[in-house]
């Protein structure tokens, strides 16, 4: 072969590999409409997907009556991914409200196409919120150093805050009981005028538990979560029924396990109430489950044992309670579905990071 | 698809010449093979054992990017993902989809690699100081030490070219109120030389960015970097050299919020990073004997919100290197055998008071070429670690030239490497966190490559390609239990993968260019175990591209160089499988200019005017979720030489 033929063979065999590599190397844009769309007219129950902190990657999935999931709701009815994490959210009057943190805000969107109908910003870490007379009350904690929080007040209407009151200590969950806010705050539970947001009452819970999270039995009583973690890590605390008359708690009832955050559901017809357990925390081996406390009998079971469990929830048409394996925040939740009775009903389905909350519209 | 035209149009840029070869026979004059034109003599080195691939940057690369980090040098010119947190702001390198505490950062053969996180951030290592910059993708502790499972990036500088005395000064400004200076010299003769680095870098880094289809300026930001690198070599005798190394560095930089929180100031943080190493060495050379020894005490500091995490770490190294003549070898074997000692004093404020470790390993290294067309190495480490058995770490590689031509010569090569990491710092000792029950992670790299060389009159060409495989074991990642976050040894991880490069030197006309293109596709996947990534199994791991490319195309005329570099980043998953960041394709211009200035009664003077365009497309991009990245940007720099 002579040496101008062999260069020009080899130059074509060049350009023919260089040609080859770029169609190669580009071939994941072609895949970029392979992802996942807008979410099903009919769902049954909205999944929180809470994210990862350093990916502000909060997320929402929706699952439809077949137990199909959808994943990626918001980002694709906003066009934008929501930028935050989602630390509690709730529905409101055919709105769903998030409260976000990092980015601080709190969105208000369409429950019906998940379109976003306006965005409150301001509130430094947001936590948990309640509406009563049309406004929503959001708690806050701007710095976990500091033994202060606030309680914002948001006109829904103007879509802005009208107006906040400084605690001295720092409020978690929040509710609304006959008219008036409930929040826990270290080891008291409060009552404000939500009018003129004035701190009505103080409710002093056992020992040096921290009040967190609220439900309400059949009866329309307020149980509230005090937990804690003794000097071995260990997670310790119950529930209590509040007593607004008395400033006090009724029936305190110490839980086998409870775990730090202390969230709290009922079952269908509000006679027990279900919090999530932990064992074996800072282990290799830490399991966690999902336990009832029966408010007649005043005795504790578990209903389902498991890893990674986070947030939970009871549907209130067939008692069946759903929650996730978080995988350790790394990466997506597995969707777990049990029945009222702690069998598995689903095969495991993939939904955002940090699965935390089960809404059921 | 505009990824895609983009590359397409790189890429045929990079095929033009071959045509233009064709057709003008005698247009294209021939330039010797000079792909990794490095200023100063070889030196030895550890990695002259290695029989992998490795990259090397171009002298012309790293001095028309003087003031910028090493983290920029890598995105640009090489085709591994790099983690962005920002412009300038914390980088990390992911080799052959490892984590990026799986690579190891060694300056003059001593580990730089922080002992507490493990991963290095590039962002706060200093182009200015370097005078070779090689990156060795795949992972060989048996070489480059503990912790090179991923791979390696060697940095090299020294005073120990007995070239003339030599003055440097230069100044620049920037897009986004950057400003730089420096200053490097080199003074001595054949007895004692001294080179000298000092450099200043600030910016305001407010840069333009678009958020949900709003227009914002950055905020929170700016950064403030200064240091100084002195480095003496004296020479006692025929035989032996002594010598004293001096680096400081200190970096005040804002933390550049998440695009969402630009406006929020609750979301601003600051922090600062210093870092002194003090190097005192020794060398003996005599006929076929090489002694290294080195002592050297590194003080790492970060303060963040007020905390600090800081290390001592001082150590001797020793390496004897014998090459052994009178053997019936082709050449003469090379052998080295060495060992190194680290007294490690932690000061971080989540350790237990008084807490320390002690490291060392002892190795042997060996290249033997018993006939002409056949290249052998070996090699071996044991290290040895506080509370901890290490396993043993070991590679062998070969190497034969396939076809040898007249013109073309076809090697073939493997390597095959046992490699280990020791937890860092954090892992075993952070409070109540650390895992002393850790075990060291291990992997198995086995690569392959293929490397042609086409040499003619006119005409330079190389076309390298690596097909690896990388199993990493007991990988260490931090999970929570209960509240709060442990690292655990979580079983096995996958990583598949091909590069290719071709690069090609010719002159046409009196330009001479000098063409570089690097691609890497690679796959990542967790075989089993690692239970928390479970959605990920049978997927690309988060934030690793399956497909990167760098390509640079630098041009010599008379006293100009221009240098056009593109790279593009693949659309790769976030924390979040469901989550797509897309891919992007940059595109960065340099072009620099030396004037001489003749001068009767003295050497000549050079004025180097210089002129970098980044981002010429204007992309809009993010390297990492929600951190702005800026848009097109220009810097001028003037650099005067005698």
């Amino acid at each position: 072969m002579g040496k101008s033929k062999f260069i020009k063979q080899f130059g074509l065999f060049v350009a023919a590999f260089l040609l080859v590599i770029n169609f190669n190397s580009c071939k994941d844009d072609e895949e970029e409409n392979k992802k996942s769309n807008g979410a099903s007219a009919d769902y049954t129950c909205i999944v929180l997907n809470q994210g990862n902190y350093n990916d502000a990657s909060g997320s929402i999935s929706t699952i439809d009556k077949n137990g199909e999931v959808t994943n990626q709701v918001y980002k694709y009815a906003n066009a934008y991914p929501l930028a935050s994490i989602i630390e509690s959210g709730f529905i409101d009057r055919g709105k769903l409200i998030l409260i976000c943190n990092n980015e601080d805000k709190i969105e208000v969107l369409n429950i019906s196409d998940f379109k976003t109908l306006f965005t409150i910003k301001g509130i430094v870490t947001p936590r948990y919120g309640t509406v009563a007379d049309g406004a929503l009350f959001v708690t806050s904690v701007p710095d976990w150093n500091n033994q202060e929080g606030f309680v914002y007040k948001i006109n829904l209407s103007a879509a802005k805050i009208d107006t906040f009151i400084k605690l001295d200590g720092q409020p978690e969950g929040i509710i609304t009981q006959n008219g008036k806010i409930v929040v826990g705050e270290g080891n008291k539970v409060k009552v404000i005028n939500p009018t003129t947001l004035a701190v009505e009452k103080v409710v002093k819970g056992p020992g040096f538990l921290s009040a967190k999270h609220f439900t309400k039995d059949k009866d329309n009583n307020v149980w509230a979560s005090f937990v804690g973690y003794d000097a071995s890590y260990n997670a310790t605390g119950g529930i209590s029924k509040l007593n607004f008359s008395k400033d006090s708690v009724d029936n305190f009832a110490q839980l086998s396990n409870i775990a730090g955050e202390g969230h709290l559901c009922t079952n269908p017809d509000k006679t027990e109430i279900l919090y999530r357990t932990i064992v074996g925390a800072y282990t290799e081996d830490e399991k966690s489950g999902i336990s009832s406390y029966d408010i007649d009998s005043k005795s504790e079971k578990e209903i389902v044992s498991g890893d990674g469990f986070y947030g939970f929830n009871v549907d209130p048409e067939n008692g069946d309670i759903y929650t996730a394996n978080i995988n350790g925040w790394r990466t997506n939740s597995t969707l777990l579905i049990y029945d009222a009775q702690g069998n598995a009903k689903s095969t495991e389905q993939t939904v955002g990071v940090g699965a935390c909350r089960f809404i059921f519209p | 698809m505009q990824n895609r035209i983009l590359i397409l149009l790189f890429t045929l840029l990079g095929v033009l010449p071959l045509l233009h070869a064709q057709s003008e026979k005698d247009s294209i004059q021939a330039t010797e093979l000079d792909i990794i034109d490095v200023i100063g003599q070889k030196k030895a080195s550890l990695s002259d054992f290695t029989g992998a691939s490795s990259l090397s940057a171009s002298n012309t690369s790293i001095e028309m990017q003087r003031h910028k980090s090493i983290a920029d040098f890598l995105a640009q010119h090489t085709p591994y993902p790099v983690r962005q947190n920002g412009n300038g702001m914390m980088t990390t390198l992911s080799l052959r989809g490892t984590s990026a505490s799986h690579t190891q950062v060694i300056w003059n053969e001593i580990t730089i690699s922080p002992l507490t996180m493990g991963q290095t951030d590039y962002s706060i290592l200093p182009t200015y100081f370097f005078d070779k910059i090689d990156v060795y993708p795949g992972g060989e502790s048996a070489i480059f030490g503990g912790g090179a499972i991923g791979g390696a990036v060697t940095l090299s500088s020294g005073a120990d070219n007995p070239t003339p005395a030599r003055l440097t000064i230069d100044a620049g400004l920037g897009s986004f109120g950057k400003k730089s200076a420096g200053l490097r010299s080199h003074i001595g003769n054949k007895k004692a030389q001294n080179e000298t680095a000092l450099f200043f870098n600030q910016c305001d880094n407010d840069f333009p960015f678009s958020y949900r289809g709003e227009g914002m300026r950055q905020k929170n930001a700016s950064y403030f970097n200064y240091g100084i690198l002195n480095q003496t070599n004296i020479r006692i005798n025929q035989w032996n050299t002594l010598g004293g190394d001096v680096w400081f560095t200190k970096y005040n930089r804002d933390i550049q919020p998440m695009m969402q929180n630009n406006d929020d100031p609750s979301k601003y943080e600051e922090i600062s990073d210093q870092s002194t190493k003090v190097v005192l060495h020794h060398e003996f050379d005599k006929n076929a004997w090489h002694l290294r020894n080195k002592a050297a005490w590194i003080n790492d500091r970060e303060e963040y919100k007020g905390d600090l995490i800081a290390t001592h770490d001082i150590s001797f190294h020793s390496n004897l290197r014998h090459k052994i003549y009178g053997t019936r070898f082709h050449t003469p074997p090379l052998i080295e055998i060495g060992g190194d000692i680290h007294y490690i004093r932690p000061e971080v404020y989540a350790y237990k008071e008084g807490t320390e470790e002690r490291r060392g390993s002892i190795f042997l290294l060996s290249q033997i070429k018993p006939i002409k067309r056949l290249t052998l190495r070996g090699n071996v480490r044991k290290e040895f670690v506080t509370d901890m058995t290490i396993p043993l770490s070991f590679s062998f590689g070969t190497e034969t030239p396939a076809v040898i031509g007249e013109h073309v010569q076809w090697t073939l090569g493997g390597n095959l490497a046992k490699n280990t990491k020791t937890p860092t710092l954090n892992d075993r000792y952070w409070g109540e966190m650390g895992n002393k029950d850790l075990e060291s992670e291990t992997s198995f790299n086995l690569e392959f490559k293929s490397e042609t060389k086409a040499s003619f009159r006119r005409y330079n060409i190389i076309i390298a390609a690596t097909l690896y495989r990388n199993d990493v074991d007991n990988w260490i990642m931090w999970l929570p239990r209960g509240t709060i976050w442990k690292p655990i040894n979580v079983d096995n991880v996958l990583a598949r993968g091909v590069e290719w490069g071709i690069t090609q030197e010719f002159s046409i006309a009196k330009t001479t260019h000098s063409l570089r293109y690097l691609f890497n596709h690679s796959f990542t996947e967790i075989k089993k175990g690692f239970s928390n990534m479970r959605p990920f199994i049978g997927h690309q791991m988060p934030l690793l591209p399956q497909n990167t490319f760098a390509g640079t195309w630098t041009t010599k005329f008379k006293h100009a160089d221009v240098s056009l570099s593109g790279h593009y980043t693949g659309e790769r998953t976030t924390s979040d499988i469901f989550d797509i960041l897309e891919g992007y394709f940059l595109l960065d211009l340099a072009a620099e200019y030396d004037i001489i200035i003749k001068s009767k009664r003295r050497r000549d003077h050079t004025l180097t005017p210089t002129v970098q365009i980044n981002n010429l497309l204007d992309k809009e991009y993010q390297n990492i979720p929600f951190r702005g990245m800026p848009g097109r940007n220009i810097s001028f720099n003037i650099r005067w030489s005698f």
